[in-house]
């Protein structure tokens, strides 16, 4: 600093003398398990979008989908469930950065799935309940694939 | 060591979380940002206990205004806004301090380590302690986290023309005060010479 011989901003970063987390912690909300639409218009443009993309990757990625014919529905829907998982967790470390917007939409969709994990632990066999995940992984692929969409590179290395 | 910075970049996901109340993304916050919060906060109040608690108040007033964010500027800044506010309030309700001149000089030893005594004394930190809460604000705000008048003003709540006399004011001091340090310093260091005959 030219003002006066000290040097302020390298003075060293401080830890606090105890960990607040548990203060602050029991001081937060509820967390709200189910997407809330907070505009009618909004979610359902987003959800437009995101069909339309996962329509687009899934022409793309016949691999994805079914499965041995002696399968029984269910096991389609887990052969089916997995395979996304593997392409998800393919995307999630390419696609480094999503935009807000997106994330927003991103955090909704995997909160979604993992109050259906919590419910598939206790009826692991109900179709119902796959299929519900399937349906929520395409969504969150389809995000995934907008971003994939512009980015020939990328879209060709998955 | 590390030096201080309030500047770290959040990514959406985890603040998208955080909006939706989710504990892990709101703790991930909390743990990126603790150190430089409870720093800003500690340098203005200059003491543990009201920095701890600046930083758990902040917190959670962070946490229930995080709807509040636009995301039009960086998550950092609006964070680091919120913690310096708290700090300022927290100013505020304590007892006035003493101001830098009403300190007397450090009372410094006349040994042989004297020099790196006056070194650990001439502490930046310390002279920053010495002055009244108030020109520590402005200087702080204004010298480290790189506020505007404007901004300062705006924050403590009174004139751009008086937070800059307070900066020049501070600077001032402070330059008087190491001045003072550094001649008692070299006094220190030197030996009596003793002349035997």
């Amino acid at each position: 600093m030219s003002k006066y011989p000290l040097k302020l901003s390298e003075l060293p970063m401080m830890q606090p003398p105890r960990d607040g987390w548990d203060v602050i912690e029991a001081s937060l909300p509820e967390r709200r398990q189910r997407l809330r639409i907070r505009s009618g218009l909004a979610a359902a443009a987003a959800l437009f979008v995101v069909a339309v993309s996962a329509t687009m990757f899934f022409s793309m990625r016949s691999d994805l989908l079914p499965a041995a014919p002696d399968q029984t529905a269910l096991e389609r829907l887990v052969t089916i469930s997995q395979r996304m998982e593997d392409q998800l967790a393919k995307l999630r470390q390419s696609v480094s950065t999503l935009p807000s917007s997106q994330a927003i939409l991103v955090a909704e969709l995997e909160d979604m799935v993992a109050v259906l994990d919590q419910q598939l632990g206790q009826s692991p066999d109900s179709e119902q309940l796959w299929y519900q995940r399937v349906t929520l992984l395409t969504d969150l692929l389809g995000v995934y694939a907008m971003q994939t969409h512009d980015n020939p590179a990328l879209m060709a290395s998955l | 060591m590390t030096g201080y910075s309030f500047q770290i970049e959040l990514d959406d996901m985890t603040l998208a979380r955080a909006r939706r109340g989710d504990r892990q993304a709101c703790e991930r916050i909390f743990r990126l940002f603790e150190r430089p919060a409870y720093t800003l906060a500690y340098r203005l109040c200059q003491c543990p206990e009201a920095a701890q608690d600046v930083l758990q108040d902040a917190f959670i007033n962070v946490f229930k205004r995080l709807h509040q964010f636009r995301g039009e500027a960086p998550f950092w800044g609006w964070l680091r806004r919120i913690v310096a506010n708290q700090a300022v309030s927290s100013l505020r309700k304590r007892r006035p301090e003493v101001s830098l001149d009403q300190h007397t000089p450090l009372e410094l030893g006349l040994g042989s380590d004297d020099q790196r005594r006056v070194h650990d004394a001439m502490d930046a930190n310390e002279l920053l302690r010495r002055l009244s809460a108030e020109d520590r604000t402005v200087v702080w705000l204004h010298d480290v986290e790189g506020y505007s008048h404007k901004e300062i003003a705006d924050l403590v709540g009174y004139s751009e023309s008086y937070s800059k006399s307070r900066l020049s004011r501070a600077r001032q001091q402070m330059r008087h005060q190491l001045q003072h340090e550094t001649a008692l310093g070299a006094c220190g260091t030197m030996v009596p010479q003793v002349s035997v005959t």
